[in-house]
């Protein structure tokens, strides 16, 4: 079976075969798919077999973080080799390999257990990295909706983006959540920024396929009392920089993402949130927001 | 000395700054800004690999305009600096 998809404008295709539980499993995927991929800018397809060649050399190994998914990203000649594991100590989930330009990706999933956050990973990557050129930045964030504009939260995992997020839904009227880990940011055309929902969104399942300008970028930062401040460009460009996947060791990928946060530094308002986790730090924060003027 | 691997010069809003793009430095959270002076001298120091204070300070006199010891001031408390945040090593 090959589905396809459009996230955040970007079509992709993904093939499993009949039979496969995975099939079953999609239910995420749902509202992004779309009849026939005209445009694919990737494909991805299940295989039962993704060999793992002695020469690999490691490019990135993630962090051997108990809480966090572990990954990490080899080099075998031309290819790129991606193994996951639901986090360090776990067996491995899955394993991919990638052609260079990523545009097309073959993943073996490791235990039936694991293999939807195998794909998943394996469909986050290809994405990140296959639109670090498109203007396209996949984020780690959570983002509210609030008179039409989007508000996205970054920080590391377990400052309380997701918190703040719960917070504006239950104190600011007209909140809600397009998606709690991992929104697309994209840079259109006409040059306008928009935030997209999208399959991926952590531990929370909202899946919107839907789209809303930007507001702002926030960095939520825990403290003893609440206070919003705007960034200095060059903080905002650190902010942005250590938010979104891609991978900056790649020369073309540094330097496509290196031009997409110098252009956004320029457009969009970024800010930090000093907070604690209560009513207090919705009302500070969205008080500052919702008055942004175009 | 030599220049730490996994760092780029690059400009941002028409400023320099030092961003960590290796996997070598996946825990570098900074971003390091840097005068036109400072990034000759990172230019200088990932040109010549392996170098001395004195070569950076000749290049520099060979660029800009100085005395000696300004240029070699200059060199030494930029070099001090990146030492102790990890962009550079001996």
């Amino acid at each position: 079976m090959t589905n396809y998809y459009k996230v955040a404008g970007h079509e992709f295709g993904v093939s499993i075969p009949d039979g496969n539980p995975l099939c079953g499993q999609l239910s995420q995927y749902e509202p992004f798919r779309i009849e026939k991929g005209e445009n694919c800018i990737f494909e991805v397809e299940v295989v039962d077999k993704v060999d793992d060649p002695a020469d690999k050399e490691v490019v990135y190994a993630g962090p051997e973080d108990p809480e966090q998914p572990l990954v990490k990203l080899y080099k075998s000649g031309e290819k790129w080799i991606y193994e996951m594991a639901v986090c360090s100590g776990r067996p491995l989930a899955a394993r991919m390999e990638s052609n260079a330009a990523f545009t097309r990706g073959r993943v073996e999933t490791l235990s039936e257990k694991g293999a939807l956050f195998g794909l998943n990973n394996a469909l986050m990557l290809m994405f990140a990295f296959r639109t670090a050129g498109m203007n396209t930045l996949e984020m780690h964030a959570s983002v509210i909706v609030n008179g039409g504009k989007a508000f996205l939260w970054l920080a590391a995992s377990g400052t309380g983006k997701s918190t703040h997020s719960k917070l504006w839904l239950k104190h600011i009227p007209g909140s809600r959540l397009l998606n709690d880990d991992n929104p697309i940011v994209r840079i259109m055309d006409d040059g306008c920024v928009e935030v997209f929902g999208s399959p991926w969104s952590g531990k929370t399942p909202c899946y919107r396929n839907e789209h809303y300008p930007l507001g702002a970028f926030t960095r939520i930062r825990r403290a003893s009392f609440n206070k919003i401040s705007r960034l200095s460009n060059f903080e905002a460009y650190a902010l942005l920089y250590s938010s979104s996947s891609g991978f900056k060791t790649d020369p073309a990928m540094g330097d496509a993402l290196h031009a997409t946060f110098e252009q956004l530094v320029m457009k969009c308002p970024c800010y930090v949130l000093d907070c604690l986790p209560d009513e207090e730090a919705a009302r500070v924060s969205s008080a500052e927001l919702l008055s942004i003027k175009d | 000395m030599k220049a730490v691997k996994g760092f780029k010069l690059r400009t941002l809003l028409g400023e320099h700054i030092i961003v960590a793009d290796g996997p070598s430095q996946i825990n570098f959270n900074k971003i390091v800004m840097l005068n036109e002076t400072a990034a000759f001298i990172w230019q200088k120091l990932v040109d010549f690999g392996e170098c001395s204070l004195k070569d950076l300070t000749d290049a520099i006199l060979e660029e800009y305009e100085v005395d000696e010891p300004t240029a070699s001031q200059s060199v030494a408390s930029t070099i001090d600096q990146w030492k102790q945040i990890g962009l550079v090593e001996d």
